[in-house]
């Protein structure tokens, strides 16, 4: 693929192309393959051989043009995949990723190695991006160009106002690359990532690190959380609205007689952010109370990423009485962090009629967290290698989780399905450390509640002072609570100390998911008992050559602590091969013993064989 | 003045004969505790002036208020025989005439019956109360329902014979004929739920196991009462006496000879000559304001007034004669020592349905021969608030054992499984106390046979459980409830911050009733599900009034649905694993209703061995043997009434994936496909199953999700329904005010399914089916339909498919799945079957 020819039209049933879809994603790689199309300039980089990738089926002329053999037979044809939407059209592609201010962008910054970072959805438009780009730069700027570089320059440090494209220079110094360095008589060299190891709101930097990128473009709707390594320019694209209709249904949700003295803000969706302005003073002129609202890059804001009215910056409890329109469909996240801040939330979906209920949600999150305060073994999910502090908050749950008695396994699944998580079937409860939009993990099939870090901590408050209701926050907990829970463990602690007596059991919890006791809730703060004791006499009859079986009812213990992991196997029907060997059945007769295959799952003896 | 201590009690504990634990059980306001007030007045704890109106047993403010009693109160009492020579009677060996008797006064109204549950278990015989008048109504017959199947022997008293004497002024032989269709109709329900082992427990007035009497007025007698007095009298056997008093005798006073058949010289039944004919004279007497007839009947019958109470005239009088004539405390006392099973006795004959484990261990043994120095084996039935917030008695029955302060014991939940450790707890029992009513009284031990409250054990037993010494002891059976919560509410703060005080209170609500049910469901409410709207009023109220103490917005009743199936599945669903590696095949038909109810029931468990109830499945319920060995698991929770039974053939590593297939299933049928309810009455059979050769590609991640996807497609697949929960509904009514009721019936979705009028009266017994989820404001609307005449009392009686098919979307049952699902915050569509198959 060395010629920006060799870079394949997507089209729409695309089934040979070698972007993967987001359904024919790996399944368990943590950081697993992040680039679909490396490409470089022709002049660079001599074009890379098949050979350089391992031989995984010799039968196969050549290595990329089919999957390696598993044990699927060879007929076995995948499920299509869902068609996506055509490509756009090079005049509106130019318009909807900005591609005039990007080459300004560029052009002002010694960047030479550039990834470009799509979501799934926009990926069909990624090759035609990317030459565009390369178009653009090969050639000398021209008119609307030169307009939109002085724009550009001029608002280079805090970009975002224009609603089209920003850069983001905090990492910068962090990096310690020399940015400006040889590369720099180099050709510009882009580098398309697809398949995001994490969310696509956030940046990937650890797959733009692996092809030694200078600068991030982030493509699409993002969560703005500062990054640790690389400098970002965020490019949100744009979309047409219909304005419209964004004001009859705004007419419609807020009837002008009922209005009263209600006040609302507006937000929009990134892509729409350019024609607030616009709607704010028209609503002004059909005499509405409205606020209008730009983008900033914080998160923790109470809007998050939107600057605050001027009232309620003087006043941050006001804003409860505010109402919220928002333009476009809200990420699931961002109406939690809205129904739980403010009066009402209203949504203009320029799609299809958006039902999501900003309350409801709420109310079906604290569910989940009911579930969790009384799940025994908490698994955290590592949800971003990015997002500065993670490590913190992952050390910090963990911390949470045996002070609550719980015991948890720290997991990285790259992306999170259902699949996955249903693998560890000995976890009861999972958190998602990850981006405030990404770590809410919603969606059916799950098997096993799947809860952000802050509802972790909720859950673990114990039900004497979980408060549910005011606030919703789906990214790191901070400062303030970390000093609560503290507290809250010294509590905990002293209740213990004075309710459990020398080999008398603590008293079950109560699951409020299933109005039940529940013996299970806290397996780390097990007593040993009795029950210890007599492993230890079996232990000490070792000299008769056998291990003496674990009796029924001990407390499943590792290395004379409680293991729950142990404690679940030990309840499975089937533990193992031979577990199932029914002692009153003896007289079926096995099965000869043949030989098996041999060689790695990726692909048997037998199969290269055949 | 109190007439007893409490070394005097547990002096008596020892002597298991002569000890007796009974409940008192009856249809509402057919005055169990006002006649229970009568004995309590015997044994000095409350006036005989106040006795009948003190309702002692009603403990707590609202009850009496509302004048029903809402939870079960126990009491210790000591009591004698009169007459030394009827220890004879006894049918155990006594050595001495002192008697201490636990007796447990429990609610009437049907939302309440799960308190009768819980006392049913700690007794081993129940008065049953029934009125003159109303006669045998629902509620009699369900608590005489589960006695029986507690194996608890009933006596009978027919209470309020003053109202059919003032009220009613009925003849003698009226009366009579009353009494006797009442005992009639009480003996069928007696004989429906024959027991062999039992016995035969049918109730006979010449047998003195039936007493007829006043609760207010404090009088009754049994026909052995009279008939020892007509022995002494007459110089007759007194056994051969009680046969004649009742049934069809007559003494004509000409012959001086006893017939079979009415003499032509037309003298009274038997019955009436000798018994009611007095109490007739004296009522006839007193409150025509015969004053000079008085004396000499007062003389007569050997009565001796206080001056003070000479004065008294009408109502009054008549009260104070006829308790000295015929106390109360005398009949009942006399009925429960000679009648009533001794724990030892009835120990004998309830340890196998009482007991889980094998019947020949330590424990069964101990509980069988009643026996002190056992293994302690005690059945904590319920938990009775103290006055320290937040605490609670544990109330249970010594069956083996000894109990006493400071010893350790095994605390043993209900879902403990011997072996395992969950649901076990090992905790001393900080003290033992006496439950006397509304007071408490510390005492040292209590030895088998008794009731007792037991301090400290309340946090690690949410309603009820079991408390032993030994080791490899099995649960003492759980008790099944005649109710189930099947109407809720859910309850929000008012104030955000004022939650945990909520949850706190949940909590403490969920213990303090057997019945009720407390959780937060799927979307995030706190749900609060009790037996019907009165259950809930209450539950309610307490939950904001004494448990969380805040304010709450307390939403409409709903219903609970479940969901279920309608016929079998029109294909076989198949859904392949994620990766496409592993296929299960399955199908879905509905389970037989009965085979359902035996699951709910208990008849048919999840403990049980595998063997044996392969057996059952197929002698009672027509299963096929191999089928029925092969069921994988029940569900929701492992023990509900969802099978998943393995019909494969030869499938290769099969039992590896047993444990995803299970959670998989549990899963599922905790949350349908149609709108996230529970499901019920469905079985799922596995067809077909091909797995991937490697265990890394069928491991948990790829099975547990797909169990669930092909068990709602086979669900989705077979006509998928909702079933809601019925009522049914017992109406009393007078004839002219019927029409109302069919019209707020017919409205309502309900049917009328029996019509009986009551012989002798005009009122009518009207049965019907109603719709629970109907049910909400039926009492309000009938008593306006029928101005006020109609008294309806409704118990859960079944599940029934709600009409219309859910493919039909202007269906009843489209718009209640709709309006469902839009309350949890999901797509108002149930989804297709597609969503969840996959094609080969």
């Amino acid at each position: 693929m060395p010629s920006k020819d060799s870079i394949p039209d997507r089209t729409p049933s695309g089934q040979d192309a070698p972007l993967s879809s987001p359904q024919a994603a790996p399944v368990a790689e943590p950081t697993g393959a992040p680039l679909l199309s490396t490409s470089s300039s022709p002049r660079t980089h001599p074009p890379s051989s098949p050979s350089s990738h391992p031989p995984a089926s010799p039968s196969e002329p050549t290595a990329l043009t089919a999957a390696p053999v598993l044990s699927t037979p060879t007929t076995f044809a995948p499920a299509p995949t869902p068609s996506v939407r055509a490509p756009l059209s090079s005049s509106a592609l130019l318009t909807t990723y900005s591609i005039p201010r990007t080459l300004a962008t560029l052009r002002a910054h010694p960047w030479r190695r550039i990834a470009l970072q799509f979501p799934d959805i926009m990926l069909v438009d990624a090759p035609a991006v990317y030459r565009a780009l390369e178009d653009g730069l090969a050639h000398t700027p021209g008119p609307e160009e030169c307009g939109e570089e002085a724009f550009e320059v001029h608002n280079a440090g805090a970009g975002l106002e224009g609603g089209m494209g920003g850069v983001d220079m905090t990492g910068k110094d962090m990096t310690g690359k020399d940015i400006t360095g040889k590369d720099k008589e180099d050709e510009w060299r882009f580098t398309i990532l697809g398949d995001t190891s994490y969310g696509a709101c956030c940046v990937d930097e650890i797959a733009a690190e692996h092809v030694d990128a200078q600068v991030v473009l982030h493509y699409g709707r993002a969560c703005l959380s500062p990054t640790a390594r690389l400098p970002v320019v965020y490019v949100f694209t744009q979309q047409e609205l219909d304005e419209d209709a964004v004001v009859r249904a705004f007419e419609g949700y807020y009837p002008r007689h009922e209005l009263g003295d209600k006040n609302i803000v507006l937000l929009a969706d990134a892509p729409f952010q350019g024609a607030l302005p616009r709607l704010v003073e028209r609503l002004r002129g059909l005499g509405y109370r409205v606020e209008g609202t730009e983008l900033v890059h914080e998160p923790e804001s109470a809007l998050p990423n939107r600057t605050l009215p001027a009232e309620v910056r003087k006043d941050p409890e006001s804003l409860r009485d505010w109402h919220v329109f928002h333009v476009g469909d809200p990420p699931a996240a961002l109406l939690l962090v809205l129904a739980a801040r403010v009066a009402s939330v209203r949504i203009y979906s320029p799609s299809a009629s958006n039902t999501a209920n900003g309350a409801q949600a709420l109310r079906r999150r604290y569910g989940l967290v009911a579930k969790v305060a009384s799940a025994g073994v908490i698994g955290i999910l590592v949800g971003t290698l990015s997002v500065a502090r993670y490590l913190d908050a992952v050390a910090r749950a963990r911390k949470a989780i045996a002070a609550a008695g719980k015991k948890s396994y720290t997991v990285v699944v790259g992306k999170v399905n259902a699949p996955k998580l249903a693998n560890f079937a000995e976890v009861e409860a999972w958190a998602v450390v990850g981006c405030w939009e990404s770590a809410l993990v919603e969606g059916e099939g799950m098997w096993r509640p799947v809860v952000t870090v802050w509802e972790l901590e909720r859950a673990l408050e114990g039900d004497g002072r979980r408060v549910w209701g005011g606030e919703w926050w789906s990214g790191f907990g901070e400062g303030e609570e970390r000093q609560e829970e503290e507290r809250g463990e010294e509590e905990e602690r002293g209740e213990e100390d004075v309710k459990v007596e020398e080999d008398e059991d603590a008293p079950p919890e109560f699951d409020l998911r299933t109005g039940r006791y529940v013996s299970h809730a806290r397996p780390m703060r097990r007593r040993l008992g009795p029950a210890s004791a007599t492993a230890e006499n079996g232990s000490g009859d070792t000299n008769m050559g056998l291990v003496k079986r674990q009796q029924a009812g001990e407390v499943a213990k590792v290395g004379g602590v409680v293991s729950p992991g142990a404690r679940f196997l030990h309840e499975r029907m089937w533990q193992g091969l031979g577990s199932d060997f029914d002692e009153g059945n003896v007289d079926v007769q096995g099965a000869v013993v043949e030989e098996g295959r041999s060689g790695i799952a990726r692909g048997y003896q037998g199969d290269r064989a055949s | 003045m109190v007439n007893f201590t409490i070394e005097e009690i547990r002096a008596l504990m020892d002597h298991a004969a002569n000890v007796r634990n009974m409940s008192v059980i009856a249809h509402v306001d057919h005055g169990k505790s006002t006649l229970t007030d009568s004995l309590v007045q015997r044994a000095g704890i409350i006036s005989a002036a106040r006795a009948g109106e003190a309702r002692f047993t009603d403990t707590r403010a609202d009850e009496q208020e509302r004048g029903v009693t809402i939870k079960s109160t126990a009491i210790s009492l000591y009591a004698q025989l009169n007459d030394e020579e009827d220890l004879k009677d006894v049918p155990v060996k006594v050595d001495k005439n002192d008697f201490l008797i636990n007796l447990i006064d429990s609610p009437g109204h049907v939302d309440f019956s799960s308190e009768v549950t819980a006392a049913l278990r700690v007794t081993d015989g129940a008065l049953v109360v029934v009125d003159t008048v109303e006669g045998v109504c629902v509620q009699t017959e369900t608590v005489l329902r589960q006695a029986l199947g507690e194996r608890i022997k009933p006596v009978v008293i027919i209470n309020k014979v003053d109202r059919a004497l003032l009220e009613l002024q009925l003849s003698k032989e009226d009366l009579y004929q009353n009494f006797s269709r009442v005992i009639e109709s009480v003996n069928v329900v007696i004989a429906t739920y024959f027991d062999k082992t039992l016995g035969d427990v049918q109730v006979y007035p010449d047998k003195g196991t039936v007493a007829f009497g006043s609760g207010l007025h404090g009088w009754a007698f049994t026909v052995r009462q009279f008939a020892t007095r007509y022995s002494k009298k007459f110089g007759v056997d007194k056994n051969k006496m009680m046969a004649r008093l009742w049934g069809d005798n007559w003494f004509s006073p000409k012959t001086k000879k006893w017939t079979k058949t009415a003499p032509a010289d037309g003298s009274e039944r038997s019955f009436n000559q000798f018994i009611l004919d007095p109490i007739f004279k004296i009522f006839h007497a007193v409150m025509n304001f015969k004053k000079d007839e008085i004396p000499v009947l007062l003389e007569k019958l050997d009565i001796k007034l206080t001056s003070d109470e000479k004065d008294l005239e009408g109502k009054m009088l008549l009260k104070v004669v006829m308790r000295k004539f015929l106390p109360a405390a005398d009949a009942l006392l006399e009925m429960m020592i000679l009648h009533l099973p001794s724990p030892i006795t009835a120990q004998r004959y309830r340890m196998e349905t009482l007991y889980e484990g094998p019947h020949d261990d330590e424990a069964a043994i101990a509980i069988r021969d009643c026996d002190p120095k056992g293994p302690l084996m005690l059945y904590i039935s319920k938990m009775v608030p103290t006055s320290d917030k937040g605490r609670f008695y544990a109330f249970g029955r010594v069956f083996a054992g000894t109990v006493r302060s400071g010893l350790k014991v095994r605390i043993q939940g209900p879902h403990y499984t011997p072996g395992k450790k969950d649901d076990l707890f090992i905790k001393a029992v900080q003290r033992t106390i006496l439950m006397m009513g509304r007071f408490i009284e510390p005492i040292e031990d209590v030895p088998a046979g008794n009731i007792c409250g037991l301090v400290g054990i309340d946090q690690f037993l949410l309603k009820s459980g079991t408390l032993t010494t030994s080791e490899t002891a099995h649960n003492l059976k759980v008790m099944k409830f005649s109710v189930s919560p099947v109407v809720q509410r859910s309850v929000e703060v008012k104030n955000a911050n004022d939650l945990p005080k909520l949850v706190e209170g949940l909590k403490r609500l969920s213990k303090s009733d057997p019945c009720v049910l407390t959780y937060i469901n799927e979307s995030g409410d706190h749900i609060v599900a009790g037996a019907g709207e009165l259950h809930l009023e209450i539950c309610l109220k307490d939950l904001e009034e004494d448990h969380a103490c805040v304010p709450l917005k307390i939403s409409d009743p709903v219903v609970s649905y479940r969901e279920t199936v309608a016929a079998k599945s029109s294909m076989t669903a198949l859904s392949k694993s994620p990766n496409k590696h592993n296929r299960l095949y399955m199908v879905a038909e509905p389970l037989d209703e009965e085979v359902s109810k035996a699951i709910e029931a208990g008849k048919i468990s999840h403990r049980d061995d595998l063997k044996l109830r392969a057996r059952v499945l197929a002698d009672e319920y027509g299963w096929d043997v191999t089928d029925a060995r092969k069921i994988w698991c029940f569900g929701p929770d492992t023990s509900g009434a969802n099978l998943l039974v393995d019909q494969t053939k030869a499938v290769q590593y099969l039992s590896e994936i047993k444990d995803s297939v299970v959670s998989g299933f549990q899963w599922a049928t905790r949350e349908g496909p149609v709108a996230e309810e529970p499901m019920r009455s469905v079985r799922w059979n596995i067809m077909d199953v091909t797995l991937h050769a490697d265990a890394i590609h069928r491991g948990g991640g790829q099975l547990i999700p797909t169990a669930r996807r092909v068990l709602y497609a086979a669900a989705l697949l077979a006509e998928p329904s909702i079933l809601e929960p019925v009522y049914l509904v017992e109406i009393q009514v007078p004839e002219q005010a019927m029409g109302g009721i069919y019209g707020v019936l017919t409205r309502r979705r309900g049917h009328v399914f029996e019509e009986a009028q009551r012989p002798g009266t005009p009122l009518y017994n009207i049965k019907a089916y109603l719709p629970v989820n109907e049910s909400f404001g039926f009492v309000a609307d009938l008593r306006q339909g029928t101005g006020g005449q109609a008294f309806p009392q409704s118990v859960f009686d079944h599940w029934q498919h709600l009409p219309g098919s859910l493919a039909d979307k202007a269906s009843k049952v489209s718009a209640i799945v709709n309006t469902m699902r839009v309350r949890k915050g999901l797509k108002p569509d149930v989804p297709e079957y597609t969503n969840y198959y996959d094609k080969l």
